[in-house]
Parts: C-alpha cells; sequence; structure tokens
C-alpha cells in the first residue's frame, strides 16, 4: 500500500517528467522498475520477456506522458500500460500455442530456502510448477485482477482504474479467479 | 446449510481473506454453521498459502536494475544529426556559388579590353575555382561527419535502436484509467 506522500511526489515528478522534465522522468523509472517488472514478471513468467516488456512500457510511458492529463494517477496510467503489454503478450503466444510457462524452468535451487534437503526443493519445485501452471490458464483479466490484488495489495477501485472498469467487475473477476485457484490447487488440503 | 447464507459468505469471502471486512461476526456465525463454507474457506487459504510459497512477489534479481539501465540509455537525448548534416551541406554549397558567383562577375568587369574573349575564359576559370572549393567544403564538412560518427558510436547512441514509440494505441484507454 502507499502513502499520500508518495503519491504527491509521484504527482510532483510525473508534473515535471510531462513538462519535459528529463531528470524527473529519469527518477520515475528508478522508483517504479521494481513494481513494474514484478506486475509484469507476475504475468508472463519469463525473466526475459520481462525485462523487454517492462522497457518497452517505460519507453511508451516516456513518449506519452506529454498527454497525461492526471498527473495524481501516473501509477495507475503507468500500469495500465504494463498490463496492456504483458496481456498482449500473453495473447500473442497462446495464439501461436506456446505457453508461458518458461517461468517453471527455474533451477531448483533457486526456489528452495538454503540447507533444505534435496527431496523438499524437488516438492517446492514441483508445487511451484504446478501453481504457475494453474495461474498461466487463468484468463488474462482474471489474472490481471488477481495479480493486483494479491501481490501489490491493490484496492478494487485502485484495479477498476487502472482496468477501466467497474468495481463489480473486478469483485467478479477476483471471485473467478480465487474459485479457480482452489479447484485446481485444493487437491492438497488434506495434506495440511 | 442456509442458501442465501452461503451467497452471502460468497460475496463476502474476499474482503475477509484480505481482511477488509469491517464486521466479521455474521460471517464467522455462518463458518461455524457450515461445515461447506468453512471448507471453501480453508480451500481458498490453501491455495494462496501454495501461490505465496511460489515465490512471485518479486521479479527475479536483477530484472529491474536492467529495466532502468536499459530505459536510461535509451532516453538520452540524441543528436539530431541529419537534419543539421544536410542544412549544412546546403549552406555550404551555396555560400560558394554566391562566392563564386561574385568573384566571376568582378573577374568579368575588371578583364582586358576584349569583352568576349576574357569573359568566356573568366567564366571557365571562374568556374573551375568555385568547383574546387566547393569540393574542399565538401571534404572538409565528410570528415567532420566521420568525427561525429565515431563520437556518436562511442556514446552507444545508434539511432537504429530507437524503439518505435505509437502514440496511438491505446492512449484512448490509458488516458482513462
Amino acid at each position: 500500500m502507499r502513502g499520500k506522500t508518495d503519491e504527491e511526489n509521484d504527482a510532483a515528478l510525473a508534473e515535471r517528467a510531462r513538462n519535459g522534465d528529463s531528470e524527473a522522468l529519469g527518477e520515475l523509472v528508478v522508483r517504479y522498475a521494481p513494481q513494474v517488472s514484478a506486475l509484469v514478471y507476475q504475468h508472463v513468467g519469463d525473466p526475459e520477456v520481462t525485462r523487454d516488456i517492462s522497457q518497452t512500457t517505460f519507453l511508451k510511458a516516456c513518449g506519452r506522458i506529454s498527454g497525461l492529463h492526471d498527473v495524481q494517477r501516473f501509477r495507475a496510467w503507468l500500469f495500465r500500460i504494463a498490463i496492456n503489454e504483458s496481456v498482449e503478450h500473453i495473447r500473442r503466444e497462446r495464439a501461436q500455442k506456446r505457453t508461458a510457462l518458461r517461468i517453471a524452468r527455474v533451477p531448483i535451487d533457486d526456489v528452495a530456502e538454503p540447507g533444505e534437503r534435496p527431496i523438499d526443493r524437488l516438492i517446492a519445485a514441483e508445487e511451484r510448477e504446478r501453481v504457475i501452471g494453474v495461474l498461466d490458464r487463468l484468463p488474462p483479466r482474471q489474472r490481471s485482477v488477481f495479480v493486483m490484488r494479491h501481490f501489490h495489495g491493490m484496492s478494487n477501485q485502485e484495479i477498476a482504474d487502472i482496468l477501466a472498469c467497474s468495481t463489480s467487475t473486478v469483485k467478479a473477476n477476483m471471485s473467478y479467479a480465487l474459485k479457480w485457484l482452489r479447484e485446481k490447487l485444493a487437491g492438497d488440503v488434506d495434506h495440511e | 446449510m442456509n442458501d442465501d447464507a452461503c451467497r452471502g459468505f460468497r460475496e463476502r469471502l474476499t474482503a475477509y481473506i484480505y481482511g477488509e471486512l469491517a464486521d466479521t461476526t455474521d460471517f464467522e456465525h455462518h463458518l461455524a454453521d457450515c461445515p461447506a463454507c468453512r471448507q471453501e474457506l480453508e480451500a481458498t487459504r490453501h491455495a494462496l498459502a501454495m501461490v505465496d510459497r511460489a515465490g512471485l512477489d518479486d521479479a527475479p534479481d536483477g530484472i529491474a536494475d536492467a529495466v532502468v539501465s536499459g530505459v536510461l540509455s535509451k532516453l538520452r537525448p540524441t543528436p539530431k544529426r541529419p537534419a543539421t548534416r544536410w542544412l549544412n551541406r546546403v549552406a555550404a554549397v551555396a555560400a560558394c556559388l554566391l562566392v563564386g558567383t561574385i568573384g566571376t562577375w568582378i573577374f568579368v568587369r575588371t578583364s582586358g579590353s576584349d569583352p568576349a574573349t576574357n569573359s568566356g575564359r573568366g567564366l571557365g576559370l571562374a568556374a573551375r575555382a568555385v568547383s574546387a572549393e566547393g569540393q574542399s567544403v565538401l571534404r572538409l564538412l565528410d570528415e567532420l561527419e566521420a568525427e561525429d560518427d565515431i563520437l556518436v558510436q562511442l556514446l552507444g547512441e545508434k539511432e537504429t535502436e530507437q524503439p518505435h514509440i505509437d502514440p496511438n494505441r491505446d492512449q484512448k484507454g490509458e488516458e482513462s484509467a
């Protein structure tokens, strides 16, 4: 969650950037790179694709910032570009019959905690692959809603602003996403 | 089990899970009475715990830094070389022609008593002089441009790497966000 001061600073920076201040533009890139990269990664899964889409997001934002009317909504505006780029990539991948599951191919050592036994690492890696497979089959809009709500702690209203839809739509998409995850991952409930 | 109460439970499940339900009394009262809803809540929490363990909170290490350096390197101001180059060339050639024309005119006016003969020879000499002068200026400009290219390469600012930004795409939707 973000405080009022952050938003005010962002708005001031966005205002300067909109007026052609390249230093302010650079500061916004530095400030938002972690959030945008995470958001994109949670959509597309692949580190290299994440880097490319995040860069494209910022370059598009920089090219269009002079047309941004409400600097108070810079974050929503930027996230929307990132989500559009990510969803476009997912749809392109699906159209080409290539799934975006490369995230699951990360080395097991990168998943497990230090000191874990190999069998635990293997189990962790398998679970991770399963979670990612389930997330990957969510429709893009529901995935976006779930990612913003669960990983970024955004409110229904913030998500509605970003996706340009109603809060009812956000709630419905989130309910569907939770139902999907519950149904696809609930097989292990009895093990806990 | 009560259908209406279960429907109300499902509507408030997300808010309850994320700690956004102001009054949880009714919700928890229903949970105590309804095994099906209790199991649904448990299954949802379990699924979300699995998602959390998958380590998707952030992009892998180094990605954000790579994004910053990649974007900032492309945002550095690029010299507007092509337009300036052609303007320089046109200005130089125009200057040469002007000087040559004035020189020719002066030469013709101040040369010997036979204007018909001398003016023809004078024009030829003047034209050669203008041509030579123009060639020198163009060679000098080429050398300057070559130095400019080397500087640009050293700075890593290749124009072909500039991203294509389509200002119209999604503009309407993003502005409304």
